[in-house]
């Protein structure tokens, strides 16, 4: 095996004990979020507003696939694996561009546990009793287009997120700030270009269409 | 996290990853079970006027049954709604000419769905096409419905005032009259009770006499009936003789005649009719031949 293999072969061993490192890390926070949320909005339209079950739970759909989904996953991650970047930018072996392989992986992956500890939450909070139907019919309204999208933003998200922390956070750290003011400077900037992609995203290059499927 | 913290020996669970792929293994079998992804698909465009309660996604079903999506809406240059409907390859043969596209709903606030009805194809009917238009019947309109409603209430309600204006002022008048009249053929009714209670007995003697009359008539025809046969020989042969006596007679005139003269009238070249004889008709009453 060429040299260049053996190298491509073992980054990419590190990204995915990284990405799984990483992953376990974010994984229960963002299962939990996905459940409030899905637990929180349906419970909030059917009885408050006293829309459908049905409306709701495709409300829940959107929300998550196309409005806050990958901003809220990219935002719990970004505040949990802020340090670890942090600690990464400043290893000398090219560990950060690992760690951006890892982060578009763990974004990925994060998106889909999202959406479906949301729906899952959402079908649990409904009044109908057909739990199991409900799910499906979720199911046949979402589009593959649609989830693909969104696990593509959220790991684009994050990837930027952890390219700009690590960036900044290693030359703050080579001026020899102190890594608790860093991490906090980061978190602001990393929060800022958050909603800055988001607004790009939405405006530039794929603006919110208010439907769960593909017209 | 460094490179070199990895490489601590630490065996890795691959919690993350191995849930996180099952997850997502998952997920996409659901979505190619529920939205039948592989399945030979025919494509049937409808046009509508009014897009509303339609969405993609939508259920399409024939009998009741899934058979299909509701796949695009998209509005044409003439204010019109093309909708792209997918259903399943297999149920394509139970959509035919007749078959018409309309919006139906499970109760009064449950899911929407396009509901086709069914117009079953022979087999080897001819290919079909892979895009076909399907008439689409537009779900009745709530807002006209209910002017419609207001206005049948409206008339309603003018039709029962006037009803009621109208019991107001003529029923009690005609319950009145009716009253009055129900007392007028009641007391006639008593009227006529005692009537024919003082009647009665007057009555029913007087049947009784008639009844006896008719029965001493009876009697008295009888009788009389029983003279006549008793007395017809006896009465024949008087007017036999009777007619003997006036044929003497007559010739006894004509000799008195002769004997007088010519010239003492009547007319000697006619001849007298010869009386006809006395007969009684088989089973008649009794015929005289005398000259009327």
């Amino acid at each position: 095996m060429p040299a260049s293999l053996q190298r491509l072969n073992a980054a990419a061993r590190h990204s995915l004990k990284l990405a799984e490192r990483d992953g376990e890390r974010c994984g229960g926070p963002v299962l939990l979020a996905g459940l409030v949320l899905g637990l929180g909005v349906v419970e909030l339209s059917s009885s408050a507003l006293g829309q459908t079950s049905r409306f709701s739970l495709e409300l829940l759909i959107l929300l998550v696939l196309q409005l806050m989904g990958p901003m809220l996953v990219t935002l719990i991650a970004m505040a949990l694996l802020l340090p670890r970047w942090l600690e990464r930018s400043a290893d000398r072996h090219g560990g950060w561009r690992e760690s951006l392989l890892a982060s578009a992986l763990i974004g990925t992956v994060l998106m889909v546990l999202f959406l479906m500890a949301a729906i899952t939450g959402g079908v649990l909070a409904s009044p109908r009793a057909d739990l199991v139907g409900e799910f499906r019919e979720l199911l046949s309204g979402v589009l593959l287009s649609d989830l693909l999208r969104s696990c593509f933003r959220a790991a684009f998200f994050l990837v930027m997120l952890c390219a700009w922390s690590q960036l900044r956070g290693r030359r703050r750290l080579q001026r020899d700030v102190a890594p608790a003011l860093v991490s906090s400077d980061l978190m602001v900037e990393g929060l800022m270009l958050l909603l800055g992609l988001k607004l790009l995203w939405i405006i530039a290059i794929d603006p919110l269409r208010l439907t769960t499927s593909a017209q | 996290m460094t490179r070199s913290d990895l490489g601590n020996g630490r065996r890795e669970r691959w919690l993350f990853l191995g849930s996180g792929l099952v997850v997502i293994l998952a997920v996409l079998l659901g979505l190619a079970r529920e939205q039948r992804w592989g399945q030979p698909m025919v494509m049937f465009r409808l046009i509508s006027s009014n897009a509303t309660g339609l969405r993609p996604g939508q259920e399409v079903r024939i009998s009741g049954l899934p058979v299909g999506q509701l796949r695009s809406l998209q509005l044409q240059a003439d204010a019109s709604v093309a909708i792209a409907v997918e259903v399943a390859q297999r149920y394509a043969p139970l959509i035919g000419p007749t078959s018409v596209a309309r919006q139906g709903q499970e109760g009064f606030i449950g899911d929407r769905y396009l509901e086709i009805s069914p117009d079953p194809q022979t087999a080897g009917k001819g290919k079909r096409s892979s895009d076909q238009r399907l008439p689409y019947e537009q779900p009745l309109e709530l807002a006209p419905m209910l002017q419609q409603l207001v206005q049948t209430q409206k008339d309603l309600q003018a039709t029962l005032r006037n009803t009621t204006r109208l019991t107001a002022n003529d029923l009690p008048q005609t319950l009145r009259d009716a009253r009055l009249s129900l007392r007028g053929i009641h007391s006639l009714a008593t009227f006529l009770q005692r009537e024919s209670a003082s009647t009665a007995p007057d009555l029913r003697d007087a049947l009784r006499q008639i009844s006896r009359a008719g029965s001493t008539v009876e009697q008295t025809s009888t009788e009389a009936q029983q003279l006549l046969r008793i007395s017809q020989p006896e009465l024949i042969r008087t007017l036999d003789d009777i007619q003997t006596l006036t044929n003497t007679s007559q010739r006894l005139l004509q000799n008195l005649l002769g004997l007088f003269g010519p010239d003492s009238g009547g007319n000697p070249t006619q001849s007298p009719q010869p009386a006809a004889p006395l007969r009684p008709a088989p089973g008649g009453p009794i015929q005289h031949g005398l000259p009327r």
